[in-house]
């Protein structure tokens, strides 16, 4: 379920009435700061997964949202599979209780440890590759832009990108990596304009 | 324009040749009055001279024979005057002429009386002559006195007008001093020195509010650039969101997904653009104000890991040298935004299997890379100096660099040697 709050007072009230895996807060909330709201949610010592959005994205205001108690913070402009990643990312933090394995058909992550296994044989991955990988399942039947796919793994670099080559030749060890292991062939390209882990 | 001179130096000139023409001018005048005063006074002498030989004279009572032999005589000693019979009595004529004299073989100049008178019924004609100063003589001496007077001008002249320049001129120089070291991206308003001269009270007064109304307009500028960044990005957000949505579409034609495709490339570009924007009005208006000490060694090496995978893409080699303190005290944000711009320009542009140098001497770092043409220095450190639509470049970033340079006083040159692009910073 998914509810809205469009200002200060509204945000206010259902924090305090309900609990909710995740949270989205805009800072700048009509009525008030957002970060008073997470101040007060902390100070009731509830666990609600907190991804702030804001369009202040120096690095003090991020440090200044993580220190009261958010789980993430994330600056606009983003791509929305960025966020699904985040939220993704919260969600499972708070709910499996730390087991931090996620199982998808014969595919088995282990994100602690950062392993992935398929059929229970090890697939050696990358840094990249295993990010790669968290990602798309994060976004499952969702198609991903190169764009989205280009900043979530180089980040502000991103900018020096002359064509997404590297991002393809990721994806290609990925791939061919997960398909050696005999993993179905779950990520499909679209229409050359973006990728889809379809489930 | 021309070659330039100091605004006193042109007056001097003027005055100097005034004074040349005036002295020149007055040697003929002096010359005039000398030999006139001389002239009458030499005539009045003569006419004495002459008075009183006739009279003394006339009155002897000589004989005959004994006048003709005193005239002889006379003649004979007295080379001034010169008595000789005439048949006709005349009036007194005066001459001035030059002859040589019997000793000094040399041209002089007599003033001479030639008056009449009888003596025992016979009629003599008296010529008396003095030496005078020949005129030639006369203008020489003239013309010594006033050169040497206008040297003597000439010399305090200059003198003076050094002294003036350094006196009179001080609140003035001192202005342009002011306004020299007046840096518009610092926030301090210029201090002028008081002064009691009231040109210099009004240029100064002026020069205070045309600063201040520019330093005005600046932060307005500044203040604008980072609100309209900032407001800018909610906008672009919603774009983007929107354009991740209509991707998720089933029924999308590939014409259409090649659609969004285009229009998430400009958008990215939009918004980087806009993100290098807000960071430098955000360093233009000191939002990075924490200092700390930082290794530009460890950062260097940071930075280039988290380039690796480009570096790896284009086969580059990167050889990192460093040597002496490499510690410096600084904001973090910034010179990891410095470094990464640098790095990041010096990998964009190499060609593949290139080399790319950057040695670090204690604070003083030197970045190079291989290249075929010298960059524009006139545009190089420019806002959207050479934006062009083909790379992702915002053509923000040496400008970024520049700004962050001017922040903390570093000194950035570019150069290109031996077919290497090196862009150096000097961190002390």
């Amino acid at each position: 379920m998914c509810e809205t709050a469009i200002n200060f007072p509204q945000a206010m009230e259902k924090t305090e009435l309900y609990d909710y895996d995740c949270i989205l807060l805009d800072l700048m909330l009509p009525g008030g700061d957002g970060l008073k709201i997470l101040e007060a949610l902390r100070e009731n010592k509830k666990q609600d997964g907190v991804v702030i959005i804001s369009a202040k994205g120096s690095l003090d205001d991020k440090i200044k949202g993580l220190k009261i108690g958010a789980d993430d913070y994330l600056t606009k402009p983003f791509h929305l599979p960025e966020l699904a990643a985040r939220i993704f990312s919260v969600i499972r933090r708070k709910s499996f209780d730390n087991t931090n394995v996620i199982i998808h058909h014969e595919l088995e992550i282990n994100i602690l440890a950062k392993k992935v296994v398929v059929n229970r044989l090890l697939v050696s991955l990358t840094k990249k590759e295993f990010d790669l990988l968290l990602y798309f399942i994060s976004n499952k039947n969702r198609v991903i832009s190169k764009n989205a796919l280009a900043e979530h793994i180089l980040g502000d670099i991103a900018d020096m990108l002359e064509n997404y080559d590297i991002v393809y030749a990721h994806i290609k060890n990925l791939k061919k990596k997960l398909a050696d292991a005999g993993c179905g062939n779950y990520l499909k390209t679209v229409y050359g304009s973006g990728y889809k882990w379809d489930v | 324009m021309g070659r330039m001179i100091r605004l006193l130096d042109k007056s001097f000139k003027v005055f100097m040749w005034y004074a040349g023409i005036v002295l020149t001018c007055s040697i003929p005048a002096y010359y005039a009055i000398v030999d006139y005063i001389w002239q009458t006074e030499l005539k009045e002498h003569n006419t004495i001279v002459s008075e009183e030989i006739k009279n003394n004279l006339q009155s002897q009572n000589f004989s005959d024979s004994v006048l003709n032999k005193s005239v002889a005589l006379w003649n004979q000693l007295q080379p001034s005057s010169h008595l000789r019979e005439v048949t006709e009595l005349k009036s007194d004529s005066t001459y001035n002429i030059y002859r040589k004299n019997n000793f000094s073989k040399k041209e002089e100049r007599f003033q001479g009386l030639t008056s009449y008178f009888q003596l025992k019924g016979k009629k003599f004609a008296l010529s008396v002559e003095t030496n005078m100063e020949e005129s030639h003589e006369t203008i020489l001496g003239l013309a010594l006195v006033s050169l040497i007077f206008f040297v003597l001008l000439l010399i305090g002249l200059i003198i003076l007008n050094r002294r003036l320049s350094d006196k009179i001129w001080q609140p003035f120089n001192s202005s342009i001093k002011t306004i020299q070291e007046f840096d518009l991206n610092r926030h301090d308003l210029p201090v002028f020195e008081e002064t009691d001269i009231v040109e210099f009270e009004t240029l100064n007064t002026r020069l205070e509010h045309l600063i201040k109304a520019n330093i005005n307009s600046f932060e307005q500028q500044k203040q604008f650039v980072e609100n309209a960044s900032h407001e800018l990005q909610t906008p672009l957000a919603v774009i983007q969101s929107k354009l991740d949505l209509f991707l998720q579409e089933a029924a999308l034609s590939k014409r259409q997904s090649e659609i969004i495709d285009q229009a998430q490339n400009a958008l990215g570009k939009a918004n980087r653009i806009n993100r290098n924007m807000l960071l430098l009005a955000k360093i233009e208006n000191n939002h990075f104000e924490d200092r700390e000490w930082i290794d530009l060694k460890e950062l260097l090496q940071e930075n280039l890991e988290m380039m690796n995978s480009f570096i790896e893409a284009k086969r580059l080699s990167v050889a990192l040298s460093c040597s002496g303190i490499t510690k410096i005290k600084t904001n973090s944000t910034l010179l990891e935004i410095l470094l990464s711009n640098l790095l990041t320009n010096a990998i964009r542009y190499s060609k593949e299997n290139s080399k790319i140098d950057i040695q670090v001497s204690g604070h003083y770092l030197v970045i190079s890379n291989p290249g075929t043409q010298a960059l524009k220095q006139e545009h190089l450190f420019q806002r959207f100096g050479r934006v062009n639509n083909e790379t992702p470049a915002t053509g923000l970033g040496l400008a970024i660099i520049h700004q962050v340079c001017l922040q903390f006083k570093w000194d950035i040159t570019y150069a290109f040697e031996a077919c290497q692009h090196k862009f150096s910073v000097n961190f002390s």
